[in-house]
């Protein structure tokens, strides 16, 4: 999720009275949320980083209700070198920017860093994939370098003039580069964009540097976009071209080549094809085309006048991959609630899977004795195990906390963190549990029997196991004396059914119950079934 | 616990014979109190309608008072048993120097926050720009246990002092004041009469003696008390989400969808990339998700997907541009504990091809978060899955509205949402108590799920969690005890039938 935030009077006042109105009634269109308080919170899906900001959103807004046109706008290219060595790539392979030029940006700074700062986050991956840098194009002076360069060796001062010294200092102590300090791995070399002067513009992707910060006198801008991956740094350079677009600049996009210029400028604009039966077979109805044609403008798609072959779609809808992606937004321009249900064939016959028969058998006998369910976690907690053999054969390599740290191999030790957790209750207490244990990295399932009272005996419970694998074996059960992790040597051992071990019974060691905080005697059995 | 109705004076029941017989027996001409009076056998709430009975009978003289007495409330108990607010709160700043009331908030139930840091305001400790501070030990600390030792001492019966009754009289629930009659009884001349007279000849127990002999024939049977009070039993019965997922599943299968099978441990291939779900999606990061080692790792299922999934992920299909990154075979190899039951959906309709189908689950999946009032690490998630020709927005809408009318909720609304594997992408919104909670997602596979893996059709799919339509159902307020439960809970949930 994402959330941009800014004050109710500030939104009031830039875009209107009745903005909040009408983004809650555009958030049941589009899919977000809006949140009203002395600061209006817009929360979003990650999947629409055009509109992750106030004024994109308004743009967004006014061409869905008519006011304003959807349009693509045409970026003309420049030839700018910026000239990247082998071993930059190596860490940021990929550079792109723009420049836009047009009125002094002033208060519209604030949002235009806000959605840098947005991008960095979603596409950018907290700036592992992408970072951006905005420069004043009046304080620098083209053609650029990206370089590898020795960190003690290159001095600049930040962008906000905390730190003024080697690029090693600054890494050591500006506050972004403890945060991002870790996307430079290698801290021998770092890379570095500056200017013809060897003015240093920025440290990608960690800071900026003071010579080209940019004010809110700022009206000519440079932007770089560096990255490991083209396709996201395109989608970024679009965002933020659009954003400038829709603020009165004229953008320029920087290309090093024709292929470069292509793989851009094909992405801006690009037709998608959808047909009538695509639209069907999606939506469940006809739509006519003049009223499709309608919603995908209100949508921000730009239609060819004659026929509707294929729909344009803006550069920063960099979510858009195919068609189901256009005719989600003809649904959601077409609204949902208008949508009539349609009841499906459904020509099928259910059918539920075999073992849980056998699993209800089980549990109708076990209430039918007295038993009462439980139901415990499978990743567990690695303090009931303590000294005990795991026999999971799986661990978690990441656990959260010790509490959830373990896959269940088995069920007894949940069972008797159950009891303690019951043990102000009144007794006997007679309880299992049917759920699928890991051993050796294998799923069965199993079941697990336990009862606590003062007088609680092997016997006890013996008898109640007998009497349940009577009713589902045909051959008869019997205990084998053996000695069984938390049971009491000569009170415990392995339940098997004609030879075929199947489980493990015996009264729980004192020792075991202590840890367990409990001050009665339980007995406990588990064992796996057909 | 046979007790007759006490019709005319003279058809006394026994209770009723027994405290005439104690009264006479420890008169010596004074005043009784009604609670001295011990009749081996019968409960005090017998005793109690007994004397009633005697009293509007005309046998025992009464004289009786009005006096106050105190209880706990429900607030009272669970202050007792959990803490008190304002001490939970204390507490949770104490440790760590300081907190926010955000913090407060999601580290525990709202109301209780705003109840600990009102009292807490009238001990004189107030949050300064949200933030609660305790750096250090307080004269607080004593301040809750004398607070909590009011608690204890009503609870065991005794007269609160006033300093308690300050402290408690005016919070909500915490403590109940009653007024009760108190009875003092004398046994008058009717009485001693009619003791005199009364002989029990009437049967209470019908014994298998009088049945065989034939003796049943001249018997008068006492009535009974058909509302008389009885030991509370309990019987066992199934865990409420075990009941509530057979109630689920029945629904499904009510309405032709077959249970499908599937596993706790998956590859992310499977989990992930299957369901085209980028690589480096933060859904896949290990704050999201718990990665699992094995040393003996189960083998890749239908490994041919793996190349199929390169090029989806990579260039696409025709039509779709894909991710336009390069995919990582080792990543995809990584063993994780599910995060859905959309990993069975996707699998089983790889296994099962052309054929339409409408299948089901209601299984574990496992979630990289903290666990709190709110949330578990690991849930059921419901599953559902209609492929066929005819799965769109329409019969989508249908699927869902029937689903949920059968889950008890008879208005939804479709809201636009997002999941990387469906497009469009649904969550459902129902309504509870006249406020509108989103309880589920829902989609149609994406392209790039499908036909890849040669499913030629499309697919609905939609899910939620059994562990929240719990909560509804039996009106939860902390997630947690649904495991880590109370087995009087287990016991006594309402069922609903």
């Amino acid at each position: 999720m994402v959330v941009i935030k800014d004050s109710g009077s500030y939104i009031e006042s830039t875009y209107g009275k009745d903005f909040v109105k009408e983004i809650k009634d555009f958030a049941s269109v589009i899919g977000f949320s809006v949140e009203e308080g002395d600061e209006i919170k817009v929360e979003f899906n990650p999947d629409r980083p055009d509109l992750f900001s106030f004024l994109m959103l308004e743009k967004a807004l006014r061409i869905y209700n008519g006011v304003i046109k959807a349009e693509i706008p045409v970026f003309p290219f420049v030839r700018t070198k910026i000239s990247v060595d082998p071993e930059t790539r190596k860490v940021r392979n990929k550079i792109g920017g723009f420049y836009a030029v047009g009125p002094v940006i002033g208060k519209k700074l604030s949002p235009l860093i806000d959605y840098q700062e947005k991008l960095h986050s979603s596409i950018g991956r907290d700036r592992k994939k992408v970072s951006i840098g905005i420069h004043d194009l009046d304080k620098i002076f083209p053609p650029f370098s990206f370089q590898m360069v020795n960190p003690g060796e290159v001095f600049f001062e930040t962008y906000d003039s905390i730190v003024s010294g080697t690029a090693s200092e600054i890494l050591e102590k500006h506050p972004k580069a403890v945060e991002y300090g870790y996307l430079i791995p290698d801290r021998g070399r770092v890379p570095v964009l500056s200017d013809s002067k060897g003015q240093v513009l920025s440290m990608p992707p960690i800071i900026n540097g003071k010579a080209s910060v940019v004010t809110e006198k700022t009206s000519r801008f440079f932007v770089d976009i560096t990255g490991i991956d083209s396709a996201s740094i395109r989608a970024c350079l679009f965002c933020l071209s659009y954003m400038f677009h829709y603020m009165g600049y004229s953008v320029s996009i920087i290309s090093e080549d024709d292929k470069e210029e292509q793989f851009i400028s094909s992405y801006n604009g690009r037709s998608i094809v959808i047909t009538d039966g695509e639209v069907r077979k999606i939506i469940g109805t006809r739509i006519d085309r003049s009223e499709m044609a309608e919603i995908f403008r209100r949508m921000g798609y730009a239609i060819p006048e004659i026929g509707m072959k294929g729909i344009s779609v803006p550069g920063n809808r960099v979510d858009v991959m195919g068609p189901a992606d256009v005719i989600e937004d003809l649904a959601k321009g077409l609204r949902y609630e208008k949508i009539a249900p349609a009841r499906p064939a459904l020509a099928v016959i259910g059918k539920e899977l075999p073992e849980r028969k056998g699993q209800r058998d089980l549990r109708e006998l076990l209430i039918g004795s007295g038993f009462q369910e439980i139901m415990s976690y499978v990743v567990t907690s690695s303090k009931l195990y303590g000294e005990t053999p795991y026999n999971g054969g799986a661990t978690v390599s990441n656990p959260k906390s010790l509490d959830f740290s373990i896959i269940r191999d088995r069920l007894y030790l949940n069972m008797l963190d159950f009891l303690r957790l019951n043990r102000s209750n009144s007794l006997p207490q007679k309880v299992f549990e049917i759920g699928d244990v890991i051993i050796e990295g294998k799923q069965v399932p199993h079941v697990a029997v336990g009862v606590i009272h003062s007088k609680a005996s092997y016997s006890e419970l013996y008898s109640y196991v007998r009497y349940i694998l009577s009713r589902i074996y045909e051959d008869t059960c019997s205990v084998e004396i053996a000695e069984i992790n938390h049971m009491i040597p000569g009170r415990s051992g392995s339940i098997k059914v004609g030879t075929r071990p199947i489980g493990v019974i015996g009264e729980i060691k004192p020792e075991t119950l202590v840890k367990f905080d409990l001050q009665n005697p339980v007995v406990m059995a588990e064992f796996s079934f057909p | 616990m046979d007790q007759n109705e006490p019709g005319t004076e003279e058809d006394l029941s026994p209770q009723e014979l027994a405290v005439l017989r104690f009264l006479a027996e420890n008169e010596e001409g004074k005043m009784i109190p009604e609670d001295t009076i011990v009749v081996p056998g019968y409960s005090t709430q017998s005793i109690r309608s007994a004397v009633s009975w005697v009293i509007k009978k005309g046998f025992v003289d009464p004289e009786s008072s009005e006096v106050l007495i105190y209880t706990l409330g429900e607030e009272g108990l669970r202050s007792l048993k959990d803490g008190l607010p304002e001490d939970l709160v204390y507490k949770y700043a104490r440790k760590n120097g300081q907190v926010s009331l955000s913090e407060l908030n999601n580290a525990m139930p709202a109301d209780l926050v705003k109840i600990g840091i009102t009292q807490l305001a009238k001990l004189g400790l107030r949050p300064s720009e949200g933030i609660l501070k305790v750096d250090r030990e307080t004269e607080l600390e004593d301040e809750m246990q004398r607070r909590l030792q009011c608690l204890r001492s009503i609870m065991d019966g005794n007269t609160p002092s006033s300093y308690c009754l300050e402290v408690f009289k005016k919070r909500g629930d915490m403590i109940v004041e009653r007024k009760i009659q108190k009875r003092k009884l004398r046994i008058n001349s009717r009485g001693r009469l009619i003791l005199e007279k009364s002989a029990d000849d009437a049967v209470g127990q019908l014994t298998p003696e009088m049945i065989t002999s034939g003796a049943w024939k001249n018997a008068r049977f006492r009535k009974y008390d058909l509302n008389l009070s009885t030991e509370n039993v309990s019987g066992s019965f199934l865990h409420p989400l075990s009941y509530l997922r057979e109630e689920v599943a029945r629904i499904f299968l009510d309405m032709g969808f077959s249970e499908m099978r599937g596993h706790f441990i998956e590859y992310s291939g499977w989990n992930m990339d299957a369901l085209f779900i980028p690589q480096d999606h933060p859904a896949r990061d290990m704050q999201d998700t718990f990665y699992i080692e094995s040393d003996a790792p189960p083998e890749f299922e239908d490994q041919e997907i793996l190349p199929i999934l390169k090029k989806v992920h990579e260039k696409g299909i025709r039509g779709y541009t894909g991710w336009g990154y390069r995919w990582s075979e080792s990543e995809a190899k990584k063993l994780l504990l599910r995060t859905h039951t959309t990993v069975s959906t996707i699998r089983n309709l790889y296994h099962i091809g052309k054929a339409p189908a409408a299948i089901f689950s209601i299984d574990r999946v496992f979630r990289h978060e903290s666990v709190d009032w709110k949330h578990l690490a690991e849930l059921h998630q419901i599953e559902g899955a209609y492929y066929a020709e005819d799965a769109n927005l329409s019969t989508l809408k249908w699927l869902m509205e029937e689903f949920y009318s059968r889950l008890g909720f008879s208005r939804i609304r479709l809201i636009p949402s997002y999941y990387p594997y469906t497009e469009p992408s649904m969550d459902v919104v129902v309504e509870i108590n006249g406020k509108e909670v989103e309880l589920g997602g829902s989609g149609i596979f994406r392209p790039e799920v499908l036909k890849p893996l040669g499913l030629d059709k499309p697919a609905i799919a939609w899910g939620m969690g059994l562990e929240r339509l719990a909560m509804i159902y039996y009106n939860l307020n902390d997630i947690r005890g649904i495991y880590q439960s109370d087995i009087n809970w287990l016991k006594s949930f309402k069922l609903r039938i």
